[in-house]
């Protein structure tokens, strides 16, 4: 499967650049993982900006009120607002605090929130880097989150905060085994880690149909899935400290948790990590367990390896780059080839196939996203004990019957 | 399996159960009340309807105020200051001012005021940025003139008196002598 | 080797302290989200157990008790509407019940019925704040939103009765401040339909889920014999078991020709007496207040609303104390009079100050989250706990 880094590096920068601009291969390689890098820092400042609007809203008509409405049009600045007081607030440092866990700490939480983006794919070739391993590589990163909690607790030498520290380290430790589990289901019955074969497997032969549509998702090809998939999403959102499983951060009894003593950017760091977890688990959970960008809407039939980028290179090499031609014309050569192998015939239907699925997965996350922020709005918070309990003892088991069920199931048929 | 295993595991898919169960209920309440229409009031640009007689900021008519200081007496926490010249009808109020960092809004001054001038209306907002604002004066400000001309009409007036109750003294004193005289 | 055995070297002796765990001394409050005001909570640690928690207090202390000693009776009253400033209906017509049995005033019985039918819609809405903010504390910040709108139906009513939304000064000494404007008959009964339409749906969201039932089923157990050794009153007393209701058991005000039922804690989700138990009791107490007030409209008799009472007030030698069913317990007025027109001592009973005791005893070997609840269930209102 063509990936974004391999279409980069095979199409675009790989082959086009080095022979326009005479760069070495290493150079546009790492400025591609660069740019990759901060699109995704973009779309998780996008997705922190738009949920902190969208959950008070939401919020807010739940409770029979209105949100926020007055910064901008149905109040769509507010986040703008939030940012500039977050930014512009004093950075106050706690005397007794340990400095360098301090200011690391933020850090470590952001970069948990952050490394699993590499792996998640937004649609059939809108993925940073396909990787074999890649829902390996995402459940491992997120647990990267643990340890930055866990300094954020000590760190300052609040007792509040301490107290926040331990319960999330118990908490977060604890969901990710059901999570594992539940996502081992999904490995067994699809057969592979990799994420795009996830969603592939889910598009193909189910229900006795070649195409099997909504029906070849993986919650309908077993009872044991759909349990899998209410367990991976309850220990999701215990995972990414949402409420009803709010209790490192529970405002009424302890002030706020391991981040009492943050303020100003060192919070919004925690906060923008909070909101993208959420994201990661919504994905994750769509791809795995909805059919990922297999969805609702239908998407033209593309072949699964052909690459706009070869297309592209394939378009140049017949015009003949190399030679005389001076710069300018060099780029507004490769301008106006790439244009062609965009809008016509197979690029169309790549470029159209691509937009569909990108809907598709983001209908089915935020979806999930809804129904997080209205479980919130719903329900009471858990006792720390009474969460260990409902991992150890109810998810926990279950999640080991679904996956005795899947290896049974896979053995036999 | 024993009976209290049994139980055990009665109870623990009973609680699963419920768990789930109640949970769907309470989502399901949430989500239709996502769907209907918030009952906020868009303050400013909404107002709420004050009913009548709503005690808010007082009102006061100081043709009719006798300055008899009853509402000051009334008033719990001792918030109305009043200044005047003369007493009884004659009074010319100089100041009557109403503290509404101490005022409590339970109209005891109203009810007290026997001539009806002062009265609670329907204005809620009583924001203001000083304590000095606070002090909220009712009666009109009254300049030296006006004082001392005031001053000099009460003299005036009691000098009348003194001398109308003189006069009526003499004339008593001027009619019991005739009686006494015919009685002798 | 060559060590010198001349010298005995004692081994370092293992102190008592050296292997004790650390407990931690945290402080909830004054300042903090669900101390349902100025409450300060010192609580000792282990761990996420609580091994003692002790309320200091005093932080809303107003002197009331020393204000009304040198102001006269009328005066006192709007000073009572805010020792429980969410019950003040309640709180105003106990003090005026004291001063009128003092001296021997005949209250009319349609402002006796008025004050009933205030004092309920204040029972309501003082319930909506408690299990509002109950909830609240709990994590689950929607009810307290949906008990808000019933609650301003309920002030929206009151306002138009009294001219004030939370400190009303209506009831005064000798009968009620002003009569019923047309059309609050009708609006009080379509608010009684409105809570009664939504008191189910608070259960389905809250009283019923299972998160909510096992954060307070079985926490913070109070006995029957706890309850009247430290003296709870109220919905915390009537939590354990306790079927005591002075609306019942010494009525005032016309309470007994009122046909009500007094819910009592029965252990539905766990013990007798826990913090499930004095919530639920104050859920059905809003509802049998709704068939209170709409008996008192129903047979709202006609007459006067206020009798003749001295401009200045000066009652009789003597002493009284006259208690009432406020929402959080009971209320009483011990007042001593020496025959002048201001009172030598007023001694306020608030029920708050009295079930705030039996904190110390309940929170021993609970965890933190426990604690929050049983404050939330014992619902108090630092207003009177400190007067």
């Amino acid at each position: 499967m063509q990936d974004a880094i391999q279409q980069i590096h095979s199409g675009v920068f790989g082959l086009l650049w080095p022979e326009m601009l005479r760069l070495p291969t290493w150079l546009v390689l790492t400025a591609g993982f660069v740019v990759g890098g901060a699109l995704v820092l973009v779309w998780m400042a996008l997705m922190a900006l738009a949920w902190t609007y969208g959950e008070r809203r939401i919020a807010g008509f739940i409770q029979v009120r209105y949100g926020p409405n007055r910064v901008g049009p149905l109040g769509l600045l507010q986040p703008v607002a939030d940012g500039i007081k977050c930014f512009s607030k004093e950075d106050t440092v706690p005397t007794v605090a340990y400095k360098f866990m301090y200011t690391l700490a933020p850090l470590l939480v952001f970069l948990g929130a952050m490394l699993p983006f590499a792996a998640l794919p937004f649609s059939q070739r809108l993925v940073l880097a396909d990787m074999p391993l890649g829902l390996y590589y995402v459940l491992a990163f997120e647990a990267i989150e643990v340890i930055g909690i866990l300094m954020a607790g000590w760190a300052p030498g609040s007792k509040w905060s301490l107290y926040g520290g331990m319960r999330l380290a118990a908490q977060l430790l604890s969901y990710e085994i059901p999570m594992g589990l539940c996502a081992l289901v999904i490995i067994l019955l699809s057969g592979s880690l990799n994420l795009g074969e996830i969603v592939t497997w889910q598009s193909q032969n189910a229900w006795g149909l070649e195409h099997p549509w909504v029906l070849g998702w993986a919650i309908f090809r077993s009872p044991v899935t759909f349990i899998a998939f209410v367990i991976f999403f309850v220990a999701g959102l215990a995972a990414s400290k949402r409420a009803p499983f709010d209790l490192p951060e529970a405002e009424s009894e302890l002030v706020a948790g391991y981040h009492t003593e943050y303020s100003g950017l060192r919070f919004s760091f925690f906060f923008m990590a909070e909101y993208t977890a959420m994201y990661v688990v919504c994905a994750l959970s769509a791809v795995l367990f909805l059919g990922g960008w297999y969805g609702p809407v239908p998407m033209p039939d593309v072949a699964p390896d052909s690459s706009l980028a070869a297309r592209w290179v394939e378009l140049v090499g017949l015009q003949g780059l190399q030679g005389d031609l001076s710069m300018m014309q060099k780029i507004v050569c490769a301008g106006r080839t790439l244009c062609e192998a965009l809008f016509q015939g197979e690029g169309l239907r790549i470029l159209a196939s691509e937009a569909i699925g990108l809907f598709n997965l983001l209908l089915k996350a935020f979806g999930l996203y809804f129904v997080m922020i209205w479980v919130r709005w719903t329900l009471p918070r858990v006792r720390i004990d009474q969460v260990m309990y409902l991992c150890l003892k109810v998810l926990l088991p279950f999640s080991l019957v679904c996956l005795i069920w899947a290896l049974i199931q896979v053995a036999l048929f | 399996m024993s009976a209290r295993t049994r139980n055990a595991f009665a109870e623990y898919f009973a609680n699963l159960w419920a768990g789930i169960v109640t949970t769907c209920v309470g989502m399901r309440l949430t989500l239709r009340y996502f769907f209907s229409k918030p009952i906020t009031m868009l303050y400013p640009e909404e107002r709420p309807e004050v009913p009548a007689g709503f005690r808010g900021l007082h009102a006061y008519e100081e043709s009719k105020c006798i300055a008899c200081k009853m509402c000051v007496a009334a008033c719990p926490v001792d918030c109305i200051a009043i200044e005047m010249v003369g007493r009884g009808k004659d009074a010319l109020v100089t100041r009557y001012e109403i503290d509404y960092s101490r005022c409590l809004f339970c109209g005891l001054c109203v009810a007290a005021c026997p001539t009806q001038c002062l009265w609670m209306t329907e204005v809620y907002d009583l924001s203001c940025t000083s304590r000095q604002a606070c002090r909220r004066s009712f009666a009109r400000a009254k300049t030296q003139d006006e004082i001392a001309a005031h001053e000099r009409l009460m003299e005036q007036k009691e000098a009348e008196k003194k001398a109308q109750a003189a006069e009526a003294a003499r004339k008593k004193a001027a009619e019991a002598k005739p009686q006494a005289d015919k009685t002798e | 080797m060559g060590c010198a055995m001349s010298e005995t070297v004692s081994p370092t002796p293992i102190r008592q302290d050296s292997l004790r765990t650390e407990e931690m001394l945290i402080n909830m409050g004054p300042q903090h989200p669900s101390t349902h005001g100025v409450l300060r909570l010192v609580v000792r640690t282990d761990g996420e157990m609580v091994r003692e928690a002790w309320p200091h207090l005093g932080y809303l202390h107003r002197c009331f008790e020393k204000v009304a000693e040198s102001v006269t009776y009328a005066q006192v009253v709007p000073y009572t509407d805010r020792l429980d400033y969410l019950a003040s209906m309640n709180n105003a017509q106990a003090f005026c019940l004291g001063v009128e049995k003092l001296g021997r005033i005949e209250v009319p019985e349609r402002a006796s019925a008025l004050r009933v039918m205030v004092a309920e819609l204040n029972r309501i809405a003082s319930h909506l704040v408690a299990f509002g903010s109950f909830a609240m504390d709990l994590g689950a910040v929607t009810p307290f939103l949906y008990a808000f709108r019933e609650r301003e139906l309920i002030i929206s009513i009151l306002e138009k009765i009294s001219g004030g939304r939370l400190l009303y000064h209506y009831p005064r000494i000798g009968g009620v401040a002003r009569d019923l404007t047309p059309g609050l008959d009708q609006e009080i009964r379509d608010f009684l339909k409105q809570m009664r339409r939504v008191w189910p749906e608070y259960n389905a969201l809250l009283s019923e889920n299972q998160i909510f039932v096992k954060r307070t089923a079985n926490v913070g157990t109070v006995t029957r014999e706890q309850a009247i050794a430290w003296g709870l009153t109220g919905p915390c007393l009537r939590g354990s078991g306790v079927k005591f209701d002075l609306r019942k058991a010494q009525p005032y005000s016309g309470y007994e020709k009122y046909d009500f039922e007094i819910p009592v804690g029965e252990g539905a989700k766990g013990t007798v007496g826990d913090c499930w138990d004095r919530y639920w009791v104050r859920m059905v107490e809003m509802m049998e207040s709704c068939r209170i007030i709409e008996q008192a409209l129903d047979g709202l008799p006609e007459g006067p609303i206020q009798s003749k009472v001295a401009k200045v007030l000066r009652l009789p030698l003597g002493e009284v104390y006259v208690p009432c069913e406020n929402p959080r317990g009971e209320l009483g007025f011990f007042i001593v009079s020496d025959g002048k027109t201001q009172a030598l001592r007023i001694k306020a009973r608030g029920p708050s100050f009295n079930n705030l005791s039996i904190t110390h005893t309940v929170c021993q070997d609970v965890l933190i989250a426990d604690v929050v609840a049983i404050l939330g269930s014992i619902d108090i209102v630092l207003g009177e706990v400190d007067r």
